[in-house]
């Protein structure tokens, strides 16, 4: 059985429900103190230290370690590989450049004129 | 009535954006929860400077407060910030019991105030009355749940009750209220929700 409710109860409840449905205006003035206070008090943006903008516009930490990497392998070509290998053959008289066979009509293109 | 929720991860983003340096985040939150602050100061205090200042005051503190959200706390911008909002409010009404109804103060200011809807404002005006007659933490109770339509278990982490302590307190207000009234009734000669004139 459904109790009735007083009618005093029902009418509390119609004048709570008016209340919330007519909230009070904020002014125009209050707004703008408000938004006054928001921006005095935001964060300024932070800016990253200039290691990290670098590292940033190369691409990450990925592209830094290739690039260590290469520097790596550079380091050990300087240090492991002979002067043979590096430097170019000392120029002599009796001296020939081999240029190779099969270049084809390129072969011209290496002779000095 | 449908009760209010909120979204605190909604909430964090944007409060986190507004610490970031966004703008238009800082204007989102202020258009967001001004008008909630300054309602339930306003239903609080029942004085519309009053509760101006402690409004201002309310997301002042919000601002300040940014930077150092827990975004993965899980809690809620607008429980914190009625809860600051409440809290300021009572520091004020204990510093100085206002003397009832403020003479300047009309929260259906704005409202339309043709003859045809005299009956709905003297309704109004005698609800705050007896809000205010209220002790504070039954109005804070009252006002949360009934007016800004909070649900008990928000309603008691704003209030740092349990919510059984919540649904006693809006139980005691509303007696209290139905008590009020009723006086307030018979004197403004409601019969049949109309006025008597004579």
């Amino acid at each position: 059985m459904t109790q009735s409710r007083p009618p005093e109860d029902t009418a509390l409840d119609a004048d709570l429900a008016a209340m919330r449905d007519a909230p009070p205006g904020v002014s125009e003035a209050l707004m703008a103190k408000v938004m006054a206070d928001a921006m005095s008090e935001m964060p300024k943006a932070v800016r990253a230290p200039l290691w990290r903008q670098i590292l940033t516009t190369l691409g990450g930490w990925p592209a830094m370690a290739g690039l260590a990497a290469t520097a790596c392998v550079g380091i050990w070509a300087g240090g492991v590989l002979s002067d043979d290998v590096l430097l170019p053959a000392p120029a002599t008289e009796s001296a020939a450049l081999d240029i190779g066979e099969g270049l084809g009509a390129f072969d011209l293109l290496l002779v000095e004129g | 009535m449908t009760l209010q929720t909120s979204d605190p991860a909604a909430e964090a983003v944007l409060l986190k954006a507004y610490a970031r340096g966004d703008a238009k985040a800082a204007q989102a939150l202020a258009l967001r929860y001004t008008p909630l602050v300054y309602a339930h100061a306003c239903r609080m205090l029942n004085d519309r400077a009053e509760a101006e200042d402690v409004a201002q005051d309310a997301m002042l503190r919000l601002w300040k407060q940014a930077p150092h959200w827990d975004a993965d706390g899980g809690a809620s911008v607008r429980t914190w910030l009625y809860r600051v909002t409440a809290n300021l409010c009572i520091d004020r009404l204990r510093k100085g019991r206002p003397d009832g109804l403020s003479p300047d103060f009309d929260m259906a200011d704005g409202a339309p105030t043709a003859e045809a809807h005299l009956q709905d404002q003297a309704r109004q005006s005698a609800l705050e009355e007896a809000l205010m007659q209220l002790p504070d933490r039954q109005r804070q109770a009252v006002v949360l749940r009934h007016i800004d339509g909070l649900g008990n278990t928000e309603i008691a982490q704003i209030m740092d009750i349990g919510p059984r302590a919540v649904e006693s307190l809006t139980a005691r207000g509303k007696r209290a209220l139905t008590d009020l009234l009723q006086g307030q009734r018979q004197t403004l000669g409601y019969t049949d929700d109309t006025v008597q004139t004579s």
